[in-house]
């Protein structure tokens, strides 16, 4: 079982991991339009229409360490959030 | 004590927590937007996919909730806490239970605009805490701390 310190290290990789697709966004929308990115030490590792798929491919390729890996959908279409 | 948050899609603010649930076998970070709108800690869809979620293993919240194109299904992890990252350390929120949201969306359109909604951190742990937020200086930051006006 992980331990909090790991699961801290776990955080503080994730939110970096998260920082960085809304900072790299408008690029990411470009390259991968309409799909969910996977992001891992401010690298894309995996991306796909489908986030089932991608996250069963990311689970077996990096298992434990696919906890900490940030995912987010980019589309070049323009949403408002009101919430 | 203090939670830092971060700005990030919509100009929006948001905090990491890690989503800690024994019955679900759950630790994983998780990215929240700040609502102070929202009643109740909500995950939504991606992120309930992305976490590997079994909504089989949880208990239906009968009324469900208002979201897009109307009222969603919605179910109930039971007492989870969240793993705050603070300036010493962690800090450990225990939690009576968290929503989860599973849209049926029957439009694209409508499942495109489901897909990019972030979880929520609603007011019942806001409501715990002191909140500055302040965007010219990138600041976003959840206190236990006295905030003097």
């Amino acid at each position: 079982m992980a331990t909090e310190q790991m699961l801290l290290e776990q955080l503080e990789g994730f939110e970096l991991d998260m920082k960085w697709l809304s900072q790299h966004y408008d690029k990411l929308k470009e390259q991968y339009p309409d799909q969910y990115v996977a992001v891992l030490a401010h690298r894309v590792v995996d991306h796909d229409k489908d986030l089932k798929s991608l996250v069963a491919r990311l689970n077996e390729k990096y298992q434990v360490d696919s906890s900490r890996i940030a995912i987010k959908y980019v589309t070049p279409k323009k949403v408002e959030l009101i919430l | 004590m203090k939670i830092a948050g971060y700005w990030g899609e919509f100009e929006a603010p948001y905090v990491s927590a890690v989503l800690i649930c024994e019955i679900l076998d759950l630790r994983k970070p998780v990215e929240f937007l700040i609502d102070t709108g929202a009643s109740r800690t909500t995950i939504l869809d991606s992120d309930a996919v992305r976490l590997g979620i079994d909504y089989g293993k949880l208990q239906r919240f009968e009324p469900g909730t208002a979201g897009i194109g109307g009222i969603v299904d919605t179910f109930i992890i039971p007492s989870p806490r969240l793993l705050f990252r603070t300036e010493n350390g962690f800090y450990k929120e225990e939690l009576r239970e968290v929503f989860v949201l599973k849209h049926v969306a029957e439009e694209r359109e409508i499942e495109e605009r489901i897909r990019r909604l972030p979880s929520l951190l609603g007011r019942d742990v806001l409501n715990r805490y002191g909140l500055v937020l302040l965007r010219s200086d990138q600041l976003v930051v959840l206190t236990d701390e006295f905030i003097g006006v």
